[in-house]
């Protein structure tokens, strides 16, 4: 009787129920949409930070500054070295829970180019090659020219470093641009016309002009010994040890690409009051120069530890937080003087996340029954840092929940409430053939579960469409993972959780009008023009 | 001036009606307020907190010509500085005299030198001037936990570390370090220093722990400037002054009077650490412009229904001989009204409860939230952007609820006017 | 630290002088006594706090009162082809194992390996400072050094001359009086005609019981071209016809 009588008021009021049930719909498949967010980004940034840096476990120096609050400390100058070997080593490979242990160097670095310019460089990794991709999965080689592996018959350590970002690209390697003249007005037309001169150029006026004949020069294939002679001449008036090596950079160059670039280098010496600074862009097998500290604390006539480093991969990086380079730990461990047992970190991976917690007190206690300085971290600790950015959108994505709940509570209430006044007779003439205010209520609570479950379901299958669409192409914008996007996770306990959350608001609003339904008498409701 | 009698009338006539709508649309409203303020906030903080302290903000920097573009042309730091800007006390002043000027300051440059306590080296310290009298904007983003404030005219220059190196550091307060290493020119410089005290910012983010305030005197020796010398001005306008003019004009004049100065809008400068937070934002303007569609959806139900109701006095109109444009605009005019007004009334509660929520201080250590929050202390914010973008969203969902609804519902014949009742 | 070895070429030379006159006069005779152009061999005893000594043996080319300086190592043999070059601000260090050259610039220290050159390189007493007779007695004269620009190594200098126109003592000192660096001279010999101190000893309060001690052998007079100091010259070596003998 219920189900006709339900169904019945249903058909009878669908058209003025059609928003409300265009509502529910939007509101379920936002939901459904923001819930798998929410799931996708926690989980799939827990992932991106253990295949990417923490790993499942470590195992740390007590000093390491991984175990310390904030960012610098990392400044102490000495690096904190732990040994791995005897009781702790044979239990972790002897762990069937390990899939991989990893021993890592991690220091920081100077780097600078041939031309002794400063590039940025924050934190060096050394590991072994065959171990990067095990213990740090995330760490995917993007575009690469060789392996990481260092062989000590080549004169150049290959380094993987991050991806290059926007910020370091160089839209115009091979030219001057406009923004890289530094004079304005006569004194531009002045510099012009000497630049002019002094390198033969036949500029048609003004600044475009000027710009397109020195471009032509710098591609001319006699460019050095064109350029020579004004350079010796120059030097030969006043010495400029600026322009000197920039020549010389130029004459000892062994890397074709850069040609362009170091023959800008050499204007630029020639004319520094009016060009600016040459920026160039990271590329593939460039060769660079890495210093870094040596692993004991200084002697006084210590010199740092120079390391020839080539550029042989661009790697993933953690979007927004982590900057690491990563570098074959033998060549670094020899350079560093360090035993084959010596490193700053052991990284674990365990073959199942669940297995995580046993295997750190199995560690723990370990290393206080053998009265090792060492200290264990799990993912959790050791990512806490980057994973609260992920509890930060899962509350924004809950307030949002929170908001669409609260539109289906405010609607359900308000076509409750409008409902029973049109409704009046059509309730009074139930009553009056014997239904009970109860049994009436009961009808309207149904006749909301029937119109919340279907348009659920329509909102679950447009809610579904959205996140087969993000799980395919993802959400763009999001520069918190690697690409800028996000890909969903297909969670299929957001559904269940969507119409649940919806059916309860909507009985719940619906309750609170329906109630006074109850104290009504039956010729109260069937009263004319209330 | 009939219409708005008209709709005024109504709107009190249908005074328990209008109320629904005006609930429904003030309470998003207010929710959608707070949601922006959050991440008004989290730029706020950022912006005024966290890289205050590294780079205080202001609405205009002023620099020697040539100077900004010579820094961020990559020239080297030699080079640049040689373009400060000299006699930077009667700079000040002139400045501050001319109108639509508000303030002038400077920011001042962080100079990097080490700690040298009891034969450790701990390096990599920024130092920043701090006159507890004299800047009150900087003062008031620190909080003294431990120790006491710097003291200008104590005998020997003072320091305030973060609260947070003291785990490194070990010094107790009062202690005696050596600030050791480099002025900005590459003078080799050593000073002793006294250890004041501890300080937290009273908005806090891990990157701030290196950074160290030092009295004028000592900064004056670790940097190396001259007195007076300065790198930049920061220039902040009177309310309402509008900034593009401002620059405008100040050039003008800074040329006419032979100052050599350019001026720069200083939100426009290079940063890359705001396209997060402006990411942030992008995200959160995306979600209520979906809250926005589906309310919307809402609203024109409550209309259509609305409207249903009250299909006689509609029928009346037409008996009246009102035309059907003249009921669209009273109709429309209607809908604005109540949508507006729950709007503001929103907008209203949502700025009382932003002032309970930032004066219960809720605070945070963890390093991670304090970057989502853009600092240790959640804060709403609150900007005119974030006001327009409701108000706007408003008066949008208004002209689709008057599209959607609005035709169909005044099909009706004048008869329905006199007609009794209808199922 | 190589820095020492630096401070050390700085100050050390000699050859006796004259009665000056002005102060600048002073300077500029201890200069063209203590830094003239020239190939010079010494050597570099470096004693630690702990008790660590490390030997270095050197040959050195100097030119423009030690403005720009090239250093070659004959000794020990870990430091054969780790080669210096100083001009003005910046230090170039050719490192013979990776065969790079890196570059520090004086206003950065690359911590961590004591290989911050900028506070001790080159010291260029006419260049940089000004100088002011500050005291006097019968063997010696006093001279107190205050920078003339800010890049200047030192904030001020206090340099004690022999009447007979060599350093004695020199302490160097930071913006707020502090002592940062203390250098002794002794030995007076005569070398090539003049007479000089040939060791130099540096210490520093800020790292007490390190030592440098720095001993001129030879000294020759040089005619240097300015392309000596080229940082392409660290790696193929001088080219010959750039660096003769007077």
């Amino acid at each position: 009787m219920y189900a006709k009588l339900i169904l019945r008021g249903l058909s009878r009021h669908r058209k003025k129920g059609k928003r409300l049930f265009i509502l529910l719909a939007l509101c379920s498949a936002a939901m459904i949409f923001t819930l798998t967010f929410q799931t996708s980004f926690t989980s799939r940034y827990e992932a991106m930070g253990i295949d990417l840096y923490t790993a499942h476990l470590a195992v740390l120096p007590t000093e390491s500054p991984k175990l310390k609050e904030g960012f610098f400390a990392t400044n102490k100058e000495k690096l904190e070295l732990m040994d791995y070997s005897g009781a702790l080593k044979d239990r972790i490979t002897s762990d069937p829970r390990v899939e991989t242990a990893a021993l890592l160097l991690e220091t920081t670095g100077m780097l600078q180019t041939l031309e002794n310019e400063n590039q940025p460089f924050y934190s060096l990794i050394g590991v072994e090659p065959d171990l990067l991709g095990r213990i740090f999965p995330g760490v995917q080689v993007l575009s690469s020219s060789g392996p990481l592996t260092w062989n000590p018959a080549e004169k150049e350590i290959p380094l993987y470093r991050p991806l290059v970002e926007f910020w370091e690209r160089v839209k115009n390697p091979e030219e001057f641009i406009p923004g890289n003249l530094k004079l304005k007005g006569t004194r531009a037309e002045e510099f012009f016309r000497q630049a002019s001169q002094e390198l033969g150029l036949n500029p048609l006026s003004g600044e475009s002009g000027f710009l397109e004949a020195l471009n032509r020069f710098l591609k001319e294939g006699d460019f050095l010994a064109k350029i020579k002679p004004l350079v010796d001449r120059r030097l030969a008036e006043r010495y400029q040890e600026t322009l000197d090596n920039a020549l010389a950079d130029l004459e000892n160059n062994r890397e074709p690409q850069r040609w362009p670039a170091l023959k800008k280098r050499v204007l630029r010496a020639l004319y520094p009051q009016a060009l600016s600074p040459v920026q160039e862009e990271p590329t593939l097998n460039r060769s660079l120069t890495l210093t870094v500290p040596p692993a004991a604390q200084e002697g006084v006539m210590t010199s740092p530890l120079v390391l020839p480093v080539v550029y042989k991969g661009f790697v993933q990086r953690f979007p927004l937080y982590f900057w690491n380079s990563y570098m074959d730990i033998r060549v670094l461990r020899e350079e560093l003087g360090l035993k084959e047992s010596q490193g700053t970190s052991l990284y674990l991976r365990a073959k199942n996340l669940a297995e995580v917690p046993g295997l750190k007190r199995d560690l723990e206690s370990l290393i206080k029954e053998h009265n090792l300085d060492l200290k264990v971290a799990d993912y959790q600790y050791l990512g806490r840092m980057h994973m609260s950015t992920a509890q930060a959108f899962s509350v924004i994505g809950g307030i949002l929940i929170g908001l669409f709940l609260l539109t289906v509570g405010i609607f359900i209430i308000n076509s409750i409430l409008l409902a029973l006044i049109q409704r009046r007779r059509e309730i009074g003439t139930a009553v009056a053939l014997g239904l009970s205010p109860v049994q009436n209520l009961l009808v309207f609570l149904g006749e909301t579960g029937v119109l919340v479950t279907v348009s659920w379901i329509i909102g679950a299958v447009l809610g579904g469409l959205m996140v087969w669409a993000f799980t395919v192409w993802g959400l763009p914008g999001m520069i918190f993972f690697p690409g800028d996007t996000l890909y969903f996770l297909w969670n299929p306990g957001a559904f269940g959780t969507s119409y649940l959350m919806i059916l309860l608001t909507a009985g719940f609003s619906a309750l609170l009008p329906l109630l006074g339904l109850l104290k009504k008498k039956p010729v109260d409701l069937l009263k004319e023009g209330q | 001036m009939l219409t708005l009698k008209l709709v005024l009338r109504s709107l009190v006539s249908h005074a328990q009606r209008s109320f629904i709508l005006l609930a429904v649309v003030g309470t998003v409203s207010m929710l959608l307020f707070l949601f922006l303020s959050f991440s008004d906030g989290e730029i706020e903080n950022f912006k005024e907190g966290v890289m205050g302290i590294y780079d205080p903000p202001s609405d205009i920097r002023v620099y020697s010509a040539g100077a900004r573009e010579a820094m961020d042309q990559g020239e080297e730091a030699l080079t640049v500085y040689a373009l400060a800007l000299k006699d930077s006390p009667q700079l000040m002043e002139i400045l501050a005299k001319r109108p639509g000027v508000r303030q002038v300051f400077s920011p001042g440059q962080m100079v990097r030198q080490d700690i040298l306590y009891q034969g450790e080296k701990i390096r990599n310290f920024m130092w920043r001037a701090l006159d507890p009298a004299a800047d009150p904007w900087m003062r008031n983003k620190l909080r003294v936990v431990e120790g006491r404030d710097l003291d200008p005219a104590a005998p020997q220059p003072q320091v305030l570390l973060h609260k947070s190196s003291k785990s490194f550091i070990k010094a107790p307060v009062g202690a005696q370090l050596t600030l050791i290493g480099q002025t900005l020119f590459g003078q080799a410089v050593s000073q002793e220093v006294q250890l004041a005290g501890y300080y937290a910012p009273e908005q806090d983010n891990p990157n701030l722990g290196t950074i160290g305030f030092i009295t004028p005197g000592g900064y004056l020796m670790a940097s190396g400037w001259n007195p007076g010398e300065t790198f930049a001005l920061g220039v902040n306008l009177e309310k309402g002054v509008d900034k593009a003019a401002a620059i405008k004009d100040l050039s003008a004049w800074s040329q006419e009077q032979g100052l050599g100065l350019s001026f720069w809008d200083f939100e426009k400068l290079p940063g890359d650490v705001f396209n997060v937070y402006s990411m942030i934002r992008v995200i959160i303007l995306f979600m209520t412009v979906i809250i926005l569609f589906i309310i919307t959806v809402g609203v024109m139900n409550i209309v259509a229904v609305n409207l249903q109701d009250r299909r006689r006095e509609i029928g009346t109109y037409y008996c009246l001989g009102a035309e059907r444009p003249f009921l669209i605009r009273i109709y429309t005019l209607e809908i604005l009204l109540t949508n507006l007004l729950a709007a503001g009334a929103g907008v209203l509660l949502g700025l009382g409860i932003r002032a309970w929520i930032n004066a219960l201080k809720i605070t945070t250590e963890e390093s991670g939230l304090q970057l989502v929050f853009g600092g240790s202390v959640f804060h709403l914010g609150f900007s005119g952007e974030s006001v327009g973008w409701i108000i706007g969203g408003t008066g949008i969902l208004t002209v689709v609820t008057a599209l959607f609804t609005l035709g169909k519902a005044l099909k009706v014949s004048p008869v329905s006017a006199i007609k009794e009742e209808e199922a | 630290m190589k820095g020492y070895l630096v401070f050390a070429l700085g100050v050390l030379g000699l050859g006796g002088l004259l009665g000056a006159q002005s102060p600048t006069d002073w300077i500029k005779n201890a200069e063209a006594l203590m830094f003239p152009e020239a190939r010079a061999t010494a050597s570099l005893v470096f004693t630690a706090q702990d008790g660590r000594r490390e030997t270095y043996d050197m040959v050195f080319y100097a030119k423009d009162r030690n403005q720009k300086v090239m250093v070659q190592f004959t000794a020990p043999a870990s430091s054969v082809g780790n080669d210096l070059m100083m001009i003005e601000q910046n230090v170039w260090y050719r490192d013979k194992k990776s065969s790079r050259i890196i570059k520090v610039p004086s206003n950065q220290s690359f911590g961590g390996t004591g290989f911050s050159y900028g506070d001790v390189v080159r010291l260029n007493f006419s260049d940089n400072y000004t100088p002011v007779i500050s005291g006097e007695d019968a063997k010696t004269i006093t001279l107190d050094l205050t920078a003339k620009n800010r890049e200047a190594p030192y904030f001020k200098i206090v340099l004690i001359l022999a009447k007979e126109g060599y350093p004695l003592r020199g302490t160097c000192y930071s913006r707020d009086g502090s002592v940062l660096k203390v250098m002794e001279y002794s030995r007076v010999t005569a070398l090539g005609g003049k007479v000089k101190p040939l060791d130099l000893k540096v210490t520093s309060p800020k790292e007490p019981g390190n030592v440098t001690l720095m001993s001129i052998k030879t000294e020759e007079p040089y005619a240097l071209d300015d392309r000596v100091f080229n940082k392409r010259n660290l790696e193929t070596g001088i080219p010959t016809g750039l660096a003769r003998k007077k």
